[in-house]
């Protein structure tokens, strides 16, 4: 009796794709600005990586490969259509209002206007090193640059991001940014 | 162009990293038969804040933390089911197309 689990390509392979697809959603997220754009990158990327699967090696790195994937759909979407950021995304918002997280939801929402201002190789950069968890040299063959440029970009976005939250909001902004790197961490009670 | 061979370029990296599924993802694998590893996660995001802490987007670090809690709040959202399906469905059209390509 020879079924499905002896098979070892493709099923394994789609395991593995949903594995990555909650990190591979929040990277698309964070490329396009928007819920609805993010979710047809998402799916252009899981049609690309199931026709070239054979292309892949199970047990190699599978999240560097479909960030890979979805990147280039990305860039080459928007050759084609140009980026539209604007925040129709007031989804965003009212998602944001129901997460748990140690930062109010409008604090959240000044902080992506702030990503999204910034040039798209700097905010990927950041994003891949800050978020993603990538290293530099994995987040340099994705992005096919040198490592030292990847270091420099995430080192010029977080400048450019510090600046543009400082602008922002001088008022209610400025004594929280002092407590918040003092006491930042969550609290250990 | 050249995104055939891309892959020979990770091959070095290290095994693909577990990150925590959203609920209905997690039955979806568990029903899979596939096993979250709780131990790999975690070394991960030892290894990541290590890295992290000299690129001034550490755990003490303001942007650093508003960019994962951002980045988070749509990793931790329920994977719409579409690309389940759509995942299911790729995988019947494969089953069926190579149980037609034994019978030829």
């Amino acid at each position: 009796m020879a079924n499905d689990k002896t098979t070892n390509g493709p099923p394994s392979f789609k395991r593995e794709l949903l594995a990555t697809l909650p990190s591979l959603r929040a990277f698309a997220f964070s490329l396009s600005g928007r819920h609805d754009k993010a979710d047809d990158l998402v799916q252009d990327t899981i049609m690309k990586a199931w026709a070239k699967q054979e292309s892949f090696e199970l047990g190699t790195n599978i999240k560097a490969w479909l960030f890979t994937i979805l990147r280039n759909e990305f860039y080459s979407q928007m050759r084609k259509r140009g980026r539209e950021v604007q925040d129709s995304d007031g989804l965003f918002t009212e998602r944001m209002a129901v997460h748990p997280s140690q930062f109010g939801h409008m604090d959240l929402a000044d902080f992506k206007k702030a990503l999204d201002q910034l040039p798209d190789d700097q905010r990927e950069a950041v994003i891949l090193i800050g978020a993603s968890g990538f290293s530099y040299e994995e987040a340099a063959e994705i992005c096919t640059c040198a490592v030292g440029t990847m270091k420099s970009r995430v080192s010029r976005a977080r400048a450019r991001l510090q600046d543009l939250l400082q602008v922002s909001g001088e008022g209610d902004y400025g004594p929280d940014a002092i407590s918040t790197q003092v006491t930042s961490g969550p609290p250990v009670s | 162009m050249r995104n055939g061979c891309l892959y020979k370029k990770f091959r070095n990296f290290s095994v693909a990293r577990r990150i925590p599924a959203p609920d209905n993802l997690r039955r979806h694998l568990v029903g899979e038969g596939m096993v979250m590893k709780d131990k790999s996660q975690m070394q991960h995001a030892a290894g990541a804040r290590r890295r992290m802490s000299d690129d001034g987007l550490g755990p003490n670090s303001d942007i650093g933390m508003k960019l994962r809690a951002l980045y988070g709040a749509v990793q931790d959202e329920t994977i719409p089911d579409k690309f389940l399906e759509l995942l299911e469905k790729l995988d019947q059209v494969e089953l069926e197309s190579n149980a037609q390509a034994t019978q030829d």
